[in-house]
């Protein structure tokens, strides 16, 4: 079987097929699966809601202009992301708020882990304060982290992709990637504890 | 391994970054350190703590703003030759582009035309008197040539008229 025909049962590529032969709904039901989820992926890395329906919307123009020349070489959904990836790097780089390459990895690193365990039975302030109160801390936390270890996060917990789909979107290898969610899982680690402290 | 140990390669245990063995004995550590089993709980936590930033949602009318968003932005291509086509469907601009052919195609040729003429020209003031003179020779010879192969031509005719005649007897 070749490579592409092993996509070919894949339901995003067949509308993606659908479209390439002119039908426009298809198109429009690839956006609705996904237009949320590449804002969301956006709004994660951007950190402005402005930027990232920029970023969406870029996305699937950038889809709907390559759609002539498509070949299921890839999941659609990889694909899709991958090409969002491109534009938030570029978007970075462009506002040189920090410039990256997803293999150069920034240092960010916590120093060791604090020795004291918290008691994870009872509810903690933290969990007491409101929900809007707790997404504002945890996405501090988030932002704080080097955005190659941000996006290996984002991809894989929020938008639930594999760590082959995610090795994949950020053009590295897997191990790269488990390398990146380490020492993320290690930094939230101490900041979370840090602010679960501060509360 | 001890706790420390145990304790450092937790994130990585947790992303499924450790070789079988070395998974399997962290297993077998946590099965009867509390300490260590309170550190895997507080590395759980933190991870699970991020449900807290839920999804946002987009513009509602995402799906119209593209199309215009898209139809404001076209290819370079489609730039180009989109008025192009739009202006040949246009049956009153065929004069313009008959006649806009007419000055590419005679001014191409004038053109070429000119440019051979300059360039004979620029030969013949490079050479010297001697390369003329020759160059004429030349010319004298090949036309020599010619007369020489007709003559060949009629003595072949000559050479049939007597041919036939044998033939005959």
């Amino acid at each position: 079987m070749n490579e592409s025909n092993s996509y070919a049962s894949d339901p995003d590529v067949l509308l993606m097929l659908e479209f390439q032969r002119g039908d426009r709904a298809s198109f429009e039901n690839l956006m609705r699966k996904y237009y949320k989820r590449i804002f969301n992926f956006a709004l994660r890395m951007l950190r402005s809601r402005e930027a990232a329906e920029d970023i969406a919307q870029e996305t699937f123009i950038r889809v709907y202009q390559a759609a002539r020349a498509y070949q299921p070489k890839a999941s659609f959904r990889t694909w899709l992301y991958t090409i969002s990836k491109n534009l938030i790097l570029n978007e970075l780089n462009k506002n040189k708020r920090f410039s990256f390459s997803v293999n150069e990895e920034q240092d960010g690193e916590e120093g060791p882990v604090p020795r004291q365990f918290e008691d994870t039975q009872t509810p903690s302030p933290f969990e007491a304060l409101s929900s809007a109160e707790r997404a504002q801390k945890v996405r501090a936390v988030i932002e704080s982290l080097p955005p190659p270890q941000r996006m290996a996060v984002v991809l894989y917990r929020f938008e639930r992709l594999s760590y082959e789909e995610v090795s994949e979107a950020m053009g590295t290898s897997v191990s790269a990637v488990k390398s990146l969610l380490s020492r993320a899982r290690k930094n939230l680690r101490v900041r979370l504890t840090r602010i679960r402290k501060e509360i | 391994m001890d706790c420390k140990n145990i304790q450092d390669q937790m994130p990585v245990f947790l992303t499924g970054g450790l070789s079988e063995q070395d998974s399997a004995l962290i297993q077998e550590h946590l099965m009867r350190c509390e300490a260590c089993q309170k550190e895997l709980e507080v590395y759980k936590l933190s991870w699970n703590s991020l449900k807290d930033w839920e999804d946002e949602e987009p513009d509602p009318a995402y799906i119209a703003r593209f199309w215009n968003r898209l139809a404001q932005k076209k290819t370079w291509h489609e730039q180009l030759i989109g008025p192009l086509v739009t202006a040949w469907a246009d049956k009153r601009l065929v004069p313009v582009f008959v006649s806009l052919f007419l000055i590419v195609f005679v001014g191409s040729a004038t053109m070429r035309y000119a440019w051979q003429v300059h360039q004979e020209e620029a030969l013949v003031t490079a050479l010297s008197a001697e390369e003329i003179d020759f160059i004429q020779n030349i010319e004298l010879v090949e036309q020599l040539e010619v007369l020489e192969d007709m003559d060949m031509f009629e003595d072949m005719d000559v050479l049939k008229e007597f041919a036939v005649p044998e033939a005959k007897t």
